[in-house]
């Protein structure tokens, strides 16, 4: 299993369209990805979990996959997250 | 109507939004598909786990479709708005979760999904941060259009019948008014909204009356309860009314304009020029309906209201394009009148202390010409098609006046048109009523908006119910400025038109006549009525009769003259 922190950067946090990104970058591997926030975790191919994580601006979120691709899934997302989705960064 | 008579009959207090009079049974709409939960038998799980699957496809298919029209339209940054709402429809906590409850609760697929969908909405309604407390929305969205799919709705509006119904809610969107129009709507009552709320328009467009800011008042109601509605003069709604207020009404409304003589040529062979207030193309269906050929009021800003962003200049141009076309004689098209009274969800304004005073209208749209510029090439383009006047709202100082020239100047010589339309301006603030010289130096073509005129005359927000019974476009003050500023205006060269309430008010529009207007835009629910009292009129004896009373200095009672000798 990977695990990678990562820091939300973007103003608006993991909102609707960030958290749809992420979801379909997640669900692009096979392995099973989960996003863990303090003590919650969820699936990061769940659009309704992703966004119920409430990760807002400047919080640290630990990002971990376990599967056949894990090194390339933790990679893409954590670079994903931190480059703010190309949305106004905080 | 038993039922009614042991009920208590109650008077509500509320905001006019639009005018007429009905009686109907109340259909209560609580925003909510409801769904009864009924067990199944073994055999009958797998064809109901099949029934899901199919509605989840054509939900998808919706949203796609939906996804499309805000691509084409606004580009697809807006569009990925609904790729949230398809990967919920994917998402492990939806389907997944409901075909699991299937199996093992054994009970009909909407209970599972009205279920699934509540709770998922009440975790996104106990989030902290704003706006993902608000994505609460978009689940209830998906979860609305996937149950109308299950059960065969076709929209809000379906558990209606062909009874004639008042529409009884919290509150409602223009699309959901659109969908409820479908069946027999008679009526609107909203414990939200204002009087200039889009509902507000539509409702008046559809010629139904409606009432808005009951506060609880949907709360109270049951669908089936009696609902009288009243706002032709008032503002009247009584909850189970008696016997004899339903009869007196019902014989009021007997009153029918479909068989009465109806021309736009008084008795005195003068010809009005009547034409419609509208906005929206749908709207343009009553051209033909009502047998006019002029549009005096296209109001632009719906056309931005209704997308997700600024609306593109070829969207606008097609748009307007459509509306000129139809009217045969003339359009008046009105630039947009926007402001934090009337916001665009993507262009945040602030907040203000008081809006309808505040940065709005021209006032805001000549400070945006990245908005404004486009609006106006669009307008031109659109002008090709037909007789055409392009209007700016609310101008108060000659230095807009300027402004306005120099822009439009500017647009006109890089377009280079073949046809070159005429600009004007709206007259709805009163000291634009003192500026008429300088008006003169840059157009003749003016439009007066009654409602605001009247507003900021009284200084008397028309939304406040407390103070209505203080306005009156027939008080002599009002009267008096009207028909010094036709005067000096008709003198100095300018035409003038009305497109205000007080035009579809036959006390009011007489009034006008009187006072020298020949161009009347109204909404179109009013017109058959106005056309009916024209050919009655003999306009130089209404002219004799305004000079008489408000030529000179005189606290006349001209809306009792006017009943007294023209409508009774």
């Amino acid at each position: 299993m990977k695990r990678k922190e990562v820091e939300i950067k973007n103003k608006l946090g993991l909102h609707a369209r960030p958290a749809s990104l992420v979801v379909k970058m997640a669900s692009k591997y096979q392995s099973e990805i989960q996003l863990i926030k303090e003590d919650t975790e969820i699936n990061a191919k769940s659009i309704l979990g992703v966004m119920m994580l409430a990760a807002g601006p400047g919080q640290k979120i630990v990002v971990t996959a376990d599967g056949e691709d894990e090194s390339d899934a933790v990679q893409s997302i954590s670079e994903l997250i931190e480059s703010g989705f190309g949305e106004e960064l905080a | 109507m038993t039922d009614s008579a042991q009920k208590h009959s109650v008077v509500m207090q509320g905001i006019v939004g639009s005018h007429g009079a009905c009686v109907a049974r109340s259909y209560v709409f609580r925003k909510r598909i409801e769904v009864k939960q009924t067990p199944l038998a073994d055999d009958q799980v797998n064809a109901e786990i099949e029934r899901l699957e199919t509605a989840i496809k054509m939900t998808a298919a919706d949203i796609q479709n939906f996804r499309e029209v805000a691509k084409q339209r606004h580009g697809e940054q807006y569009a990925a708005i609904f790729d949230s709402h398809l990967l919920m429809l994917e998402d492990p906590q939806f389907k997944p979760r409901m075909i699991k409850r299937l199996k093992e609760e054994k009970v009909n697929v909407e209970s599972i999904v009205r279920d699934i969908v509540d709770k998922l909405q009440s975790v996104f309604s106990a989030i902290e941060d704003p706006y993902l407390r608000e994505r609460a929305i978009d689940i209830k969205d998906v979860g609305d259009r996937l149950l109308r799919h299950l059960m065969g709705l076709e929209g809000p509006a379906t558990e209606i019948g062909d009874e004639p119904y008042v529409l009884v809610a919290q509150e409602v969107t223009p699309s959901e008014i659109l969908d409820f129009a479908r069946g027999n709507l008679k009526g609107v009552c909203l414990d939200t909204g204002g009087a200039t709320s889009h509902v507000a328009i539509l409702a008046g467009a559809l010629g139904i009356p409606s009432i808005f800011g009951l506060v609880n008042f949907s709360l109270g109601v049951h669908t089936g309860d009696l609902v009288l509605l009243d706002t032709r003069e008032s503002c009247k709604l009584i909850l189970n009314p008696k016997e004899s207020e339903i009869s007196d009404l019902n014989e009021e409304l007997k009153e029918d304009f479909s068989e009465s003589l109806k021309s736009d040529i008084t008795a005195d062979g003068f010809k009005l020029n009547i034409a419609a207030n509208i906005a929206r193309t749908e709207e343009l269906c009553f051209l033909e309906k009502l047998n006019i050929k002029r549009i005096g009021l296209f109001r632009s800003e719906f056309v931005f209201m209704e997308s997700m962003d600024v609306p593109s200049e070829k969207f606008q141009c097609d748009v307007y394009s459509k509306v000129v076309s139809a009217a045969s004689e003339l359009t008046v098209l009105r630039t947009i009148d926007i402001g934090s009274d009337k916001p665009l969800r993507y262009l945040p304004l602030g907040t203000e202390e008081n809006p309808a005073m505040g940065f709005r209208s021209v006032r805001f749209s000549l400070s945006r010409p990245d908005i404004l510029e486009p609006q106006l090439r669009a307008m031109i383009k659109a002008a090709q098609f037909g007789n055409c006047i392009i209007i700016f709202p609310m101008v108060s100082v000659p230095s807009e006046l300027a402004a306005i020239k120099d822009l439009y100047d500017r647009v006109i010589s890089e377009l280079k048109p073949k046809i070159i339309p005429e600009w004007g301006i709206m007259l709805e603030v009163p000291s634009a009523c003192f500026i008429l010289d300088e008006i003169a130096a840059y157009t003749k073509y003016i439009s007066i908006g009654t409602n605001d005129l009247l507003q900021f005359f009284y200084a008397i927000d028309r939304t406040n119910e407390k103070l209505a019974g203080l306005v009156d476009h027939m008080s002599s003050a009002f009267l008096r400025m009207l028909y010094k500023t036709v005067k000096k205006a008709n003198k100095l060269g300018i035409k003038v038109g009305i497109c205000g309430e007080m035009a579809a008010d036959p006390v009011g529009f007489i009034a006008l006549l009187g006072i020298g207007i020949e161009d009347f835009s109204m909404r179109p629910a009013a017109i058959d009525r106005i056309m009916s009292i024209i050919p009655k009129l003999n306009r130089k004896e209404v002219t004799e009769i305004i000079d008489m009373h408000l030529g000179d200095v005189s606290d006349s009672d001209v809306r009792e003259i006017i009943k007294h000798k023209f409508l009774s």
